[in-house]
């Protein structure tokens, strides 16, 4: 809001500060939202209570109007376990709300035997969703992002063109009707019976995603969100993982669907088409998709607008797209963001009116770790000793051969290397000279032309990057890669979930094992402190290190670090250093790292191998190469003045 | 399913096609360029062309649908829905260009909303329609068959907005940095390039072209509230088909769009919605980036 | 204002939310509820039999009706007129309007005031279904009319019926109440359906001598409809006759080159399409401008005051241009006292503003007459009444369409109601120049279009005994 007021007010400097006067004491801090909580949990189950004992509460029109809301709000909750879990934004979910729709009148009203029983046809609307999910995945999935939307808006309305076209099985705009479930569930008899039926099915549906999204399944599924390259690094089959959500999200919207015609007793083509599906991503968006049950106030607070608004003007859908516009552009928390907001002054207001100890107990529990902040592990202990190997043993990790050419360019050409195991192994080489791109070549971002892979005598060359993660691979980039919304504790965890496969589990949450381990780990990297951070507020030497936690996390044998410290400061840089030894020897590594900074790679490198121009150019322990002439032609000439100047210095 | 049509068939047929793909890309190649430059799914731009319709039939109410005051009339209409598109994008679209997708795409959906209240009370919701300049009237003999002369025109006026835009994307300076836009939005910035008034330019040039078209959609039948959502639909199929940004793309894909749609009638009536949909998923699915789109 | 902490599964906390809210819901049913037949609702008033019972002298005797008024609701697009100004609800509220004053002033019905509530619905399916529910649900209402809107109404009878009310289905001339789904049996239809008028075209098609028909019924409920009931009835007329193509624009469809081009290719000789209103003036256009309205002749669809309004020159119409009409006004004006009355009264009140009456005006017209001849026959407004009375196979009224009383077939309960296809010419001594020319119409009625041994086949209706089917067709007969 205070965006949109900053860009209106740009050229007015008065208007602006008067603005603020007024918006600061708006301003909620994390802290008070945070404290808020329990107050919006408890305005959620009053909600819900409301919702649930409507028909007590009143009359007729506003229980139909409800029952409507609860469908669109389960299509819309459906659809969020796409957007805001997994951050797959669906144009056309409608689709498998019409296909759950359309099993539950057809059969009836073609007199299908078995299934012309509504209820039963019902049973089985999850397994329409699912199987539908899986079918319509399969193509979907086929487009990244803004592609994929297209592509769900595209089969959406290939479905609803056939069900619009095949008027002797659909019905097409007559539809079909007249479709009862049950005695106990008519609407004139029973109209009460048939609400708390929908509203109790959608009930269970709510809680069966709410388990869901909170489970480690759901954890994996934000860290896809967050990061898709990360989420591979840290040993998820991204794609499995998106899809499995899809599947899920399309099985619930099917529900919806075959509730809606319980429901309503009838159903059309004209209601499924892509307004339906805009319709969900509406609620969605204006009830607040980062609130779990956002869609669902997004749903009621739609129709209810709407229905209000239809009777009182003729201008009805401007009023509707200047209260969207509104709230798009002014509460990006949607309505359950300004409920929380209302909450949180509330509770504030509350707790002075107390006059409640000043502990202000969240602030204090945020430990500094600004922008400028270092947080330095013990590092007295890991002052250098002789290196761990010499570089003897038996190799853990080799690359043979390995070729790849972008059109005339040959990028890698023919490098042939070995990493023993246990050494801190560097790679080094002018800019241009393929490093990287022999970093994605065996981290299975790319498929080398030629050459092959091993990683402890196995063939690794072009597996899928989690494939390698789970194999003992662990990777950090040189730009830092991490689940940026999710706090460092978190993102630690669930590296150390994915890779073991414990982010299957659809429920409850990460075994304490693995909640220790990645205490521990943070404790290690010196970011103890900051578990609850999240890893975009830490500073950039702690995101490094963070980085270098979940890369342990993923219990790696074979550590790739893509220049570790680049952008380090000199304090940092050494902190760096000091925390990749102690690391390496702590946990018996194998560490092969590209690096610039030719300091850092005399200090702990055992081995040393330099690029030139795509080929392998010398190898050997770092004060052979540095005294290699090539070498120094090619690359160290600098280095080698700076250290005469040094020496002549000193 | 038959086949069984004559030659003549086929060919007036498949003009009829390339007449409505002709209408098709002159509203996709404004939301094409607008995707491709701005970087936003503008769904009101359906709207805009309904707009466009409107104008144009309240203009040719007040002074007629003359030879000479035709073109008047659908170049007014097109610049009322320019500057309506002006005021779109100064006050509620530079808002949100740094904003996710999803507030894009609310933000552009609440003006759908909004522009069909407006029309609808001015126009009130039956049907408007104007008549044919009496230049455009008849048809014209194809082979055995007939076509009427509006679409031929339709054919031409593509043609014609295609060599005018391309000219403006490559050989002006601002079709240059519309096409830097394109490639590398960041960079465009970093140029020193005045990125507000590129932005702002497109914009309007999107919506005049789109009041354009819908002017000329009068010219065929008539015109009701459900213009906008009918064609905002059709209008991203042949954006996408054809690749999000690309000129040259959307006009193929219109073209063959219109053209898939006729032979679908031809060929399995009931279902020549159903056929464009099925183009739509099946180039997505072997080509995601479309006919001349970069690789996402 | 991150969700992810909380919503980080804890078992403890879902658990105490779970079971504050159960725990609230179970308080509030054990205060509430007592018995679970009315499920907690106010109970309705009681239904009192022997009606507003005090007997005052010629006061309202229908039995019961409360408040000495008899309540009818239905919900239209009154406001957004989307199917056209002429043909809008507005429209025939203006007729009902003349009706409800002449039966009012005269007493009312049985002595009971007449009440029509009409609510918008904006034509749109969920609002107008909503509407209904609402209506059946708050029991203010004593019958029912119909919507505009043919996709609500396909699956109102069911609504209604679950609720023991009667449903005339007057504005949207739907037939699927009474031809496929006999579900409900209160639900009689009083006015032209669609089925009549398909089955008239096709009548029309036989006389015309049409062996090869094409069909181009837009793909919407009311135009597959039409094209269903020319199928059935042609195929009975015409054994060795053939439809040749069938296309199916969107009902709004603009450009009609390829579907034009598609047909015709067929060598049809002679298509039906099934357009309404202003959406019939594009392909009037674009098939005269196609060249072959010469050879090939058309029935275009239910060109309504709103059509004709769109021609405004000779030229405008293509050749041999059919439409079929519903009520054409001066055609009922000379066949029916009730039609002359009305268009009377038409044209006195509204006759500068609106200069011809539609056929949808004479639709409910011929409603509300029905619905007074039930509940003067039968004096209740109880649908189990009316049900045995039309089922008797006897039952008549004053429609629009006929001189003679209409009948109305016991099986199905369509009142016997006559459509007809004319030819659309230009006529400048018309208040609008574009008219059906009356010496060009073909009559069909339902007695005819509808054999007696076709009813049963379309329509399950064990009520009813054969000779009551077969005294309708007498009477209508005649």
């Amino acid at each position: 809001m205070t965006e949109i007021a900053q860009q209106f007010t740009q050229g007015f400097p008065g208007v602006r500060r008067g603005l603020e006067r007024v918006v600061d004491p708006l301003r909620i801090s994390p802290a008070q939202y945070a404290s808020a909580k329990p107050a919006l949990w408890g305005f959620a189950a009053a909600a819900m209570a409301v919702v649930g004992l409507l028909p007590f509460l009143a009359g007729p029109g506003d229980i139909l109007l409800a029952q409507q809301a609860i469908y669109l709000g389960l299509l819309a909750l459906s659809l969020n376990l796409l957007v805001n879990t997994t951050g797959l934004v669906s144009f056309g979910h409608a689709m498998f709300y019409a296909l759950g729709a359309y099993l539950v009148a057809i059969p009836f009203v073609k007199e299908v035997p078995v299934l012309e029983n509504p209820l039963f046809a019902f049973a089985l609307t999850p397994l329409m969703g699912a199987v539908s999910g899986l079918v319509i995945g399969f193509v979907v999935f086929r487009g990244r992002e803004l592609y994929f939307a297209l592509l769900t808006l595209g089969m959406a309305q290939l479905v609803w063109a056939v069900a619009h076209g095949w008027q002797s099985l659909t019905g097409g705009t007559n539809g079909s009707n007249g479709v009862f479930a049950a005695d106990w569930l008519n609407p004139f008899l029973h109209a009460h019976q048939l609400y708390w039926f929908v509203f109790g099915i959608a009930f269970l549906c709510a809680v069966i995603l709410y388990v869901i999204t909170g489970s480690p399944f759901g954890d994996a599924l934000r860290g896809v969100r967050e990061n898709r390259r990360r989420a591979e690094f840290a040993g998820l089959w991204v794609k499995r993982y998106e899809m499995t959500a899809f599947v899920i999200a399309a099985t619930f919207a099917s529900i919806a669907g075959g509730l809606a015609v319980i429901g309503e007793t009838q159903v059309n083509s004209g209601q499924l088409d892509w307004q339906r599906s805009a319709l969900a991503l509406v609620a969605v968006l204006i009830g607040g998709m980062r609130y779990f049950l956002g869609p669902f106030v997004g749903a009621f607070f739609y129709l209810f607008l709407f229905d209000w608004v239809i009777e009182r003007t003729a201008l009805w859908d401007t009023v509707l797209g200047v209260i969207v516009l509104f709230v798009a552009l002014a509460m990006p928390g949607g309505i359950a963001g300004m409920i929380h907001w209302v909450l949180a002054h509330a509770t504030a207001l509350v707790a002075r009116l107390r006059r409640a100890p000043e502990a202000a107990p969240a602030e204090a529990a945020v430990v500094e770790s600004g922008f400028d902040a270092v947080h330095v592990p013990d590092v007295e202990g890991l002052e250098a000793t002789a290196a761990v190997s010499d570089g003897t043993g038996p190799p853990l990790f080799e690359i043979k051969g390995l070729t790849k050419a972008f059109g005339g360019l040959v990028a890698v050409n023919d490098v042939t290397l070995h990493v023993r195991t246990g050494a801190i192994h560097a790679l080094i080489g002018p800019n241009g000279a393929g490093k990287t791109t022999l970093f994605n070549l065996v981290t299975g971002l790319m498929k080398p032309d030629a050459g092959e892979v091993l990683l402890d005598g196995e063939q690794i060359t072009g597996k899928a990057p989690w494939r390698l993660v789970k194999r003992g691979m662990g990777r950090s980039f040189q730009q830092t890669n991490l689940f940026w919304a999710l706090s460092s504790l978190e993102n630690v965890t669930l590296a150390g979930a994915a890779v073991n496969d414990a982010t299957t589990k659809m429920y409850g949450r990460h075994a304490a094992p693995l909640r220790d381990k990645a205490r521990e780990l943070l404790d290690q990297v010196g970011l103890g402190a900051f578990g609850g951070t999240s890893a975009f507020e830490l500073s950039h030497g702690d995101q490094r290190s963070l980085e270098i936690a979940t890369a342990l996390a993923v219990e790696s044998r074979l550590l790739l670090l893509d220049e570790p410290t680049a952008g380090l400061s000199p304090a940092e840089t050494e902190t760096a250093v000091a925390l990749i030894r102690k690391i390496a020897m702590e946990e018996n590594l194998t560490v092969l790292f590209v690096e610039h900074d030719m300091e850092v790679v005399f200090e702990i490198a055992d081995w040393v191998t330099v690029m030139h121009r795509g080929s392998v150019l010398a190898e050997g322990p770092p004060a052979a190469v540095r005294a290699d002439p090539e070498c120094r032609r090619a690359y160290l000439g600098e280095v080698e003045e700076e250290e005469e100047e040094d020496e002549v210095a000193r | 399913m038959t086949f069984a049509y004559t030659l003549s068939q086929y060919v007036v047929q498949i003009v009829a096609g390339l007449g409505t793909g002709a209408v098709l890309f002159l509203i996709a190649s404004g939301l094409t360029l607008v995707f491709g430059a701005l970087r936003i799914i503008n769904f009101a731009h359906g709207s805009l062309y309904m707009i466009g319709a409107y104008v144009t039939v309240s203009l040719a109410e007040e002074f007629g649908f003359g030879n000479a005051i035709f073109w008047i009339v659908i170049v007014a209409a097109a610049l009322v829905v320019a500057a309506g598109g002006l005021i779109m994008e100064v006050f509620f679209f530079r808002p949100i260009y740094r904003r996710t997708l999803l507030t894009q795409l609310l933000v552009t959906f609440s003006f759908v909303l909004i522009i069909n209240g407006v029309l609808r009370n001015f126009y009130g919701a039956p049907t408007r329609s104007t008549d044919v300049p009496p230049f455009l009237e008849g048809s014209v003999r194809v082979l055995d068959g007939r076509v009427p002369k509006y679409q031929f025109f339709f054919m031409a006026v593509a043609v014609v907005v295609a060599i005018v835009l391309w000219a403006l994307l490559y050989r002006t300076g601002l079709g240059r940095m519309v096409r830097a836009a394109v490639s590398d939005p960041t960079l465009l910035g970093l140029s020193g390039v005045n990125v507000r008034f590129l932005y702002t330019g497109v914009f309007v040039i999107a919506a005049f072209f789109a009041g354009l078209a819908g002017a000329l959609t009068t010219l065929q039948g008539t015109v009701s509230l459900d213009l906008g959502v009918d064609a905002i639909i059709l209008a991203f199929v042949v954006v996408v088909i054809g690749g999000l940004g690309s000129l040259s793309g959307a006009f193929i894909a219109a073209l063959l769009v219109g053209v898939a749609q006729a032979l679908g009638i031809l060929w399995v009536p009931q279902a020549s919605i159903a056929i464009v949909f099925a183009v739509l998923v099946v180039v997505l699915a072997v080509r995601p980036q479309g006919l001349r789109g970069r690789t996402a | 204002m991150d969700d992810r902490a909380s919503w980080h599964s804890s078992w403890k906390r879902l658990a105490l939310f779970l079971g504050l809210a159960a725990m609230l819901m179970i308080a509030v049913v054990a205060a509430g509820c007592g018995g679970d037949d009315d499920d907690g609702e106010a109970a309705p008033p009681p239904a009192e039999t022997g009606g507003g019972g005090e007997t005052q002298a010629g006061e309202c005797s229908v039995e019961g009706v409360d408040d000495d008024t008899i309540n009818v609701f239905a919900s239209a697009d009154v406001e957004s007129a989307t199917i056209g100004e002429n043909l809008s609800p507005g429209a025939f509220i203006r007729m009902t309007n003349l009706w409800l004053d002449q039966t009012n002033s005269a007493g009312g019905i049985l002595g009971c005031q007449v009440e029509f509530v009409v609510e918008e619905d904006n034509f749109d399916i969920p609002t107008c279904t909503r509407l209904y529910r609402d209506a059946l649900a708050s029991q203010k209402y004593d019958f029912f009319i119909g919507p505009t809107n043919s996709g609500c109404m396909a699956g109102l009878s069911e609504l209604t019926g679950a609720a023991n009310k009667w449903l005339f289905s007057g504005i949207a001339a739907d037939h699927q109440p009474f031809m496929e789904n006999f579900v409900t049996p209160y639900v009689s239809h009083s006015s032209v359906s669609t089925f009549l008028e398909g089955r008239t075209a096709a009548k029309f098609a036989a006389e015309q001598g049409w062996k090869r028909p094409a069909l181009m019924v837009p793909n919407y409920a009311y135009g597959q409809d039409v094209g269903k009931g020319f199928k059935g009835y042609y195929s009975q007329l015409v054994p060795d006759g053939q439809v040749v193509n069938e296309q199916f624009p969107e009902f709004d469809e603009d450009n009609f080159t390829p579907f034009i081009n598609a047909m015709v290719g067929a060598n049809p000789d002679g298509i039906l399409t099934a357009f309404f209103s202003s959406f019939i003036l594009p392909f009037a256009s674009q098939w005269g401008d196609s060249g072959n309205d010469a050879d090939i002749p058309v029935i275009s669809g239910l060109a309504s005051v709103d059509a004709m309004l769109g021609w405004e020159s000779a030229d405008a119409i293509p050749a041999n241009f059919f439409g079929y009409d519903r009520g054409n006004y001066r055609l009922l004006a000379e066949s029916s006292d009730v039609g002359k009355e009305y268009v009377e009264l038409w044209e006195q009140e509204y006759g500068d503003e609106y200069p011809v009456p539609d056929s949808f005006t004479f639709q409910l017209l011929s409603t509300w007459q029905m619905a007074k001849a039930l509940i003067e026959e039968t004096g209740t407004v109880d649908p189990e009444a009316w049900k045995e009375t039309i089922e008797s196979g006897e039952f008549s009224f004053d429609s629009p369409y006929n001189s003679d009383p209409t009948f109305v077939n016991p099986v199905n309960h369509m009142a016997d109601t006559c459509a007809s296809v004319g030819e659309i010419v230009f006529d400048e001594a018309q208040p609008i120049p574009a008219v059906y020319d009356p010496e060009t119409f073909v009559v069909g009625c339902m007695h005819e279009v509808l054999p007696m041994e076709e009813v049963r086949q379309l329509t399950d209706n064990e009520d009813v005994s054969d000779d009551a089917l077969a005294t309708y067709y007498e009477n209508a007969g005649e």
